[in-house]
């Protein structure tokens, strides 16, 4: 440049050869690396558990089932896309937790749901499923009572009572007592969990690419891309999911794995326009015009103006979304034809609705309620923390 | 075209189409920006004004091709921009800047101030995190901030402290042209000259062009080296500051300069104002566009009318050539106002009364001929024959105003404008008197 | 009779903020008479607005709170009304026009029906008699086809038009005070030309008071009779336009007189940050930034108001003006500032860091 360069400022920029440095290479950053190397040795080990005759088997109810490795896959998928960032941008993080912090109720269901993510989580990939006892059928809760020799034919906890009429007491060895069957309800609770735990965390993790990808595509490009993309959301969403899944059962039969490929595949529509109408608002902010102007290219935009300012939507509106699926899954297991009776499914234990065993149905049913309003508060929480205009 | 000149733009078009239907047909065009053409020197600002919605934001985006121009030759340096390769482009991006009116819309907000200024760098290839981090903090302070802002968020910061990231961000890649869109109109008026003082500082520390769009004529007075005046997506006078301020030569010009705030209440009520509003760009009005507000349209060489009764005939044609005049809604009017109690009541000679009156036009024209013509368009008007009415009062009161385009041609005041009163065969005399009775009145 | 129709007594508006307490209206005191305009003019963060949507607490509170002060508007102190008797006052007698008319009007009702329902809220007439009415308003304030435009909607306004209507609306009530905060700040030049006309004829017409609020001294010399110089929450000066445009008496009224665009000059800025609305300087508000700043302006209060140039209308809040003081120190008449334009204006800004003051 031929200016007077007085200030060293200038100085300082014409030392920068522009030409010489040419285009911004993509570079595979820290967090993106990471994440390919997680999903490698996922993928090793899940080929090596399948082509092997070495099965894999750390103690789960059952050995590793495809929807073991689905849900593996999406804890790596959450721990990358949520858990590494929060942790990275730490001062981010803390403001949020500050703000999030003002609603007491939802950070006590903040906490409950971190319970019931490390419980789900053991229940599936580290404890046994709860194992049939007929010996110790039907025990009472803890401070409840049962008939002795009649209902419960022994007794864990102790018996009072006069010799005709024995009463039976809970005890600490199950203290939410047992089925007919004898297997612990509290086991059975924790393994609900884990069932609806991975309903939440793997219909997530094929829901938020999908309806991310949809919505920024179609709100970004517009025009006859956008028509066609909403278009088919409509289509989408006038086919109930739940139709969809009963008609797949009855052809590749009814399972939780094909209850959660259903839903994941699905229940995005709503995502993805809420994503879309975020992205045409962003679009026209002025600085994605002055990124273009300093030479930004579109795939550039998406990835470091767009993406970014629309992640608090997905995680807001998938997270309101989590407690009507967990609600669906439990719904299908209630109705016993459709559900898969080998998953110890919250909505299955409802089905028997014993009045004298009452610790059997009410104890999952207080678990699902609980989980179903945790996730609601917490979701609208993150709505109120998240989003940059409640607080201009 | 000199060698010193930077960018240099020629007949630069933009029209946004308007659709209709499925199938996206074209059912118009808005013609937001009609083939403007200026050269900006090394070194030079130049200003662009004009009233909102007269295209002059469009066409800075258009000239920078943050969207494609319809039609038109933009030259960067000698070369065409448009058909450049990739690397050409981004050396192109790299080369110029551009700052908003909003300060707050400007920026990500969930970048730091310093990431967002760090952005064009990363762009441009600078891969060195740290020598990036050194850089933009030096330019944080060039710009009057202080390194430590580098991981502020824009929300903790004033408008005029964002509008100085945003020159930051525009400057931080030195680039050799700077648009600035209205950079001063959202701020408060100590802010604004801290922020045009600055702008001027940058301008000599790194030997930019600027291109200043605004619609305030004190601002463009204070920077700029030139001014182009622009209306409906038209140059309608265009050249060096002093000499389009001493000696304005289109009456647009005039009116917007009539129209600035003195700080002296000795001189108040010496604006003069501008009537009517900017005509819709999809339909704008033949021969100068100017002639709808225009208060020194050319009249007819057989008649000498007071301007103002002169306006009120072309208000009164204009009305009938855009169909707004409809004597139904007349009578309605003059219901409602109580003039009458019924539509039907209302005699040909009271509705002719009313349409004069709407016109600000006098009972009688002091010009008997003039009479004439005028009450036979209006018995025709008030009998409903408004195409008959039109054609008597275009032919009788025909000006070259309404029918000619004015070219943007050289004025006896040196610099160019397009306005018919300059080209009337050599008589500048009657642009000159013309002109000055519209400054006087 | 010689009651004003509007006086501000020591008015004091606080926010609470998680920062602190913002001093946001500190003690000021002004007064309208009937049938005058006077300007508030000061900066962005100098409490002219707080001030004016104290009148008739049209201010969130909370965080806004009156911590003291009075305000008798036609002989009754507001600021013990309840909010019954106040909501009678505002839009009857006194009524607000803002920055941006996009905002006061329902982009869902036509602007016909906003203004009816505007002209029935305050006067029982038929909805016909309010219609006239109506059509009557907006042509009076410039609308063309008054009658064709009453059933169309805002968003089929231009920004300026828009602004007609949402005066048109204030002056349905007929008030006794018109309110206008900054109401052509959002428009273009010639836009703004002839709102401020039209104001003015109006309140020639109708006998009307205009408390009109802005930063811009060029449309304070257009609109005012008198005027009120505000900084940080304080009044700095306050006099009749003439006065204050003639012999500015305080450095501040100077100073901003000073960035005054359109003298084909580079133009002056103040210097320095506007002060930490939380914790204001001690002493004269404006000392970190004044010229003429003496020892005697940082400890304390604010200077008291004392008459310039032996004029009791015309006072400025500043030591020089007191009796142990040289006045001829911070005088500057008009002239003055035209014949030495540029010695001062060479000083560079000393950057925006400190200035404007951060986080509000």
């Amino acid at each position: 440049m031929a200016v007077d360069s007085d200030a060293s400022i200038d100085a300082q920029f014409d030392a920068i050869d522009w030409e010489e440095l040419g285009e911004e290479r993509p570079v595979v950053g820290r967090r993106t690396g990471g994440f390919l190397v997680a999903l490698g040795l996922l993928a090793l080990l899940f080929l090596y558990d399948r082509f092997t005759g070495y099965d894999l088997s750390i103690g789960a109810w059952y050995a590793p089932s495809r929807l073991d490795w689905l849900f593996v896959l999406s804890l790596v998928v959450f721990a990358f896309a949520i858990v590494v960032p929060a942790v990275r941008n730490r001062d981010r993080t803390m403001q949020y937790w500050r703000r999030f912090r003002r609603n007491r109720l939802a950070v006590a269901c903040a906490a409950y749901l971190a319970v019931f993510f490390v419980l789900g989580t053991a229940s599936l990939l580290v404890l046994d499923r709860p194992t049939t006892n007929i010996q110790y059928a039907k025990q009472p809760a803890l401070f409840a009572t049962v008939e002795a020799g009649t209902v419960a034919i022994n007794c864990a906890g102790d018996v009072t009572g006069t010799a005709v009429q024995q009463y039976c007491h809970g005890s600490l060895q199950f203290p939410f007592g047992t089925n007919s069957v004898g297997q612990s309800v509290l086991e059975l609770v924790v393994a609900g969990m884990g069932v609806s735990l991975l309903v939440a965390l793997v219909t997530s993790m094929l829901m938020v690419p999908i309806a991310t990808a949809v919505g920024t595509v179609a709100g970004y490009f517009g025009g006859w891309v956008d028509d066609v993309l909403m278009r088919y959301v409509d289509i989408q969403q006038t086919v109930p999911a739940f139709l969809v899944y009963i008609v797949l059962g009855f052809v590749f039969g009814q399972s939780l794995f094909l209850i959660v490929l259903v839903f994941g595949l699905l229940s995005w529509g709503g995502v993805a326009r809420l994503v879309r109408s975020e992205v045409t608002q962003r679009r026209e902010e002025l600085y994605i015009t002055a990124a273009e102007s300093a030479g930004a290219s579109r795939l550039q935009i998406i990835r470091r103006h767009i993406l970014p300012n629309v992640s608090s939507t997905v995680l807001t509106a998938t997270t309101r979304q989590i407690p009507l699926l967990i609600l669906t899954e439990a719904a299908i297991s209630f109705i016993v034809v459709l559900g898969d009776e080998n998953v110890p499914s919250w909505g299955q234990m409802l089905t028997d609705l014993n009045m004298e065993l009452w610790w059997v149905w009410a104890f999952p049913l207080a678990f699902l309620v609980i989980t179903v309003f945790s996730f609601s508060v917490v979701g609208d929480a993150l709505r109120d923390t998240l989003d940059p205009r409640g607080n201009a | 075209m000199s060698d010193d000149t930077l960018l240099s733009v020629h007949d630069l078009t933009k029209h946004y189409p308007i659709t209709e239907g499925l199938l996206a047909r074209e059912v118009g065009r808005v013609r937001a920006v009609d083939g403007i053409s200026f050269d900006i020197r090394r070194g030079e600002t130049l200003g662009l004004v004009g009233e909102s919605g007269c295209g002059k934001s469009t066409a800075a985006r258009s000239l920078l091709r943050l969207e494609p121009p319809t039609d038109g030759e933009i030259r960067f340096d000698g070369e065409i921009v448009g058909n450049q390769t990739d690397d050409e482009r981004k050396r192109f991006r790299r080369r110029t800047g551009i700052i908003f009116q909003d300060p707050t819309s400007s920026f990500d907000p969930r970048l730091s101030i310093g990431e967002s200024v760090a952005e064009p760098l990363a762009l441009h290839g600078l891969r060195d995190h740290d020598r990036r981090r050194s850089l933009v903090e030096t330019m944080l302070a060039e710009v009057g901030l202080s390194a430590d802002d580098y991981d502020r968020y824009p929300h903790e910061l004033s408008g005029g402290q964002k509008q100085r990231v945003a020159l930051a961000r525009a400057l931080v890649s030195n680039p050799e042209l700077l648009v600035a869109d209205e950079p001063v109109s959202a701020l408060d008026v100590s802010v604004e000259a801290e922020i045009l003082a600055l702008i001027e500082r940058l301008q000599t520390t790194f030997g930019l062009s600027i291109l200043l769009i605004s619609h305030d004529m004190s601002v463009v007075r204070d920077v700029c080296d030139r001014v182009a005046v622009m209306y409906l997506g038209e140059i309608v006078e265009r050249g060096p500051t002093e000499a389009v301020f001493a000696d304005p030569q289109h009456p647009y010009t005039r009116a917007l300069l009539a129209s600035m705030t003195t700080p002296d209440p000795t001189r108040r009520g010496e604006r003069a104002e501008l009537s009517g509003t900017v005509p819709d760009p999809a339909d704008p009005p033949p021969g100068c566009r100017f002639h709808t507000r225009c208060p020194a349209v050319i009249q007819p060489p057989d008649y000498d009318f007071d301007q103002q009764v002169w306006r009120g005939i072309l208000d009164l044609r204009i009305a009938l050539r855009n169909r707004t005049l409809d004597t139904e809604r007349l009578r309605t009017r003059l219901v409602t106002e109580g003039d009458a109690e019924h539509a039907d009541e209302i005699s040909g000679a009271e509705l002719r009364t009313a349409i004069r009156a709407a016109h600000d036009i006098p009972d009688e024209l002091h010009d008997a001929n003039a009479e004439q013509v005028l009450s036979a368009a209006l018995a025709e008007i008030v009998a409903g024959e408004l195409a008959t009415a039109e054609e008597r009062l275009n032919e009788s009161f025909a000006t070259i105003c309404c029918r000619e385009q004015p070219a943007l041609e050289e004025t006896e005041a040196g610099h160019r404008a397009a306005c018919h009163l300059h080209d009337v065969g050599g008589e500048s005399s009657t642009a000159e008197s013309v002109l000055s009775g519209q400054q006087n009145g | 009779m010689n009651e004003p129709l509007l006086s501000v007594n020591d008015l004091r508006t606080h926010f609470e903020t998680s920062d602190g307490t913002v001093l946001a209206v500190d003690g000021v005191s002004f007064a309208v008479e009937r049938g005058e305009t006077v300007c508030l003019v000061g900066e962005s963060g100098s409490g002219k607005t707080v001030a004016c949507e104290s009148i008739t607490k049209l201010l969130p509170m909370p965080p806004g709170k009156l911590v003291g002060g009075r305000i008798d508007f036609d002989g009754r102190d507001l600021t013990d009304c309840s909010p019954g008797q106040l909501s009678d006052v505002r839009g009857k007698r006194i009524a607000h026009v803002f920055q941006n008319p996009q905002g006061a009007l329902d982009p869902v009702y036509s602007v016909g029906a906003q203004l009816v329902e505007a002209i029935r809220l305050h006067r029982d007439v038929s909805k016909r008699a309010a219609r006239e009415r109506g059509i009557e308003l907006l042509d009076r304030v410039g609308i063309p086809e008054a009658a064709v435009r009453f059933d169309e909607y805002p968003h089929e306004f231009s920004g300026g038009m828009k602004q007609r209507v949402v005066i048109a609306m204030a002056l349905a009530a007929e008030p006794d005070l018109l309110i206008a905060d900054e109401p052509t700040t959002a428009l273009d030049v010639t836009t703004q030309a002839s709102i401020l006309d039209l104001l003015n004829d109006i309140k020639a017409e109708r006998d009307m008071a205009i408390l009109f609020v802005t930063h811009d001294l060029g449309v304070v010399a257009e609109m005012a009779d008198r005027v009120v110089v505000m900084y940080a929450g304080k009044v700095m000066e306050r006099g009749d336009v003439h006065d204050v445009f003639e012999t500015p008496a305080h450095p501040y009224t100077q100073a901003l007189l000073r960035c005054l665009p359109g003298r084909g000059e580079r133009r002056e800025t103040i210097g320095g940050g506007f002060p930490n609305p939380t914790d204001p300087p001690t002493g004269c508000r404006f000392h970190p930034r004044c010229p003429h700043a003496v020892e005697d302006c940082i400890g304390g209060e604010q200077p008291a108001l004392e008459p310039a140039n032996n004029n009791e209308t015309h006072r400025a809040a500043c030591v020089f003006y007191d009796e142990d003081h040289d006045t001829e120190v911070v005088q500057e008449s008009a002239a003055d500032r035209a014949a030495q334009p540029s010695e001062q204006s060479k000083q560079q800004t000393d950057g925006g860091h400190a200035t404007e003051g951060g986080n509000r």
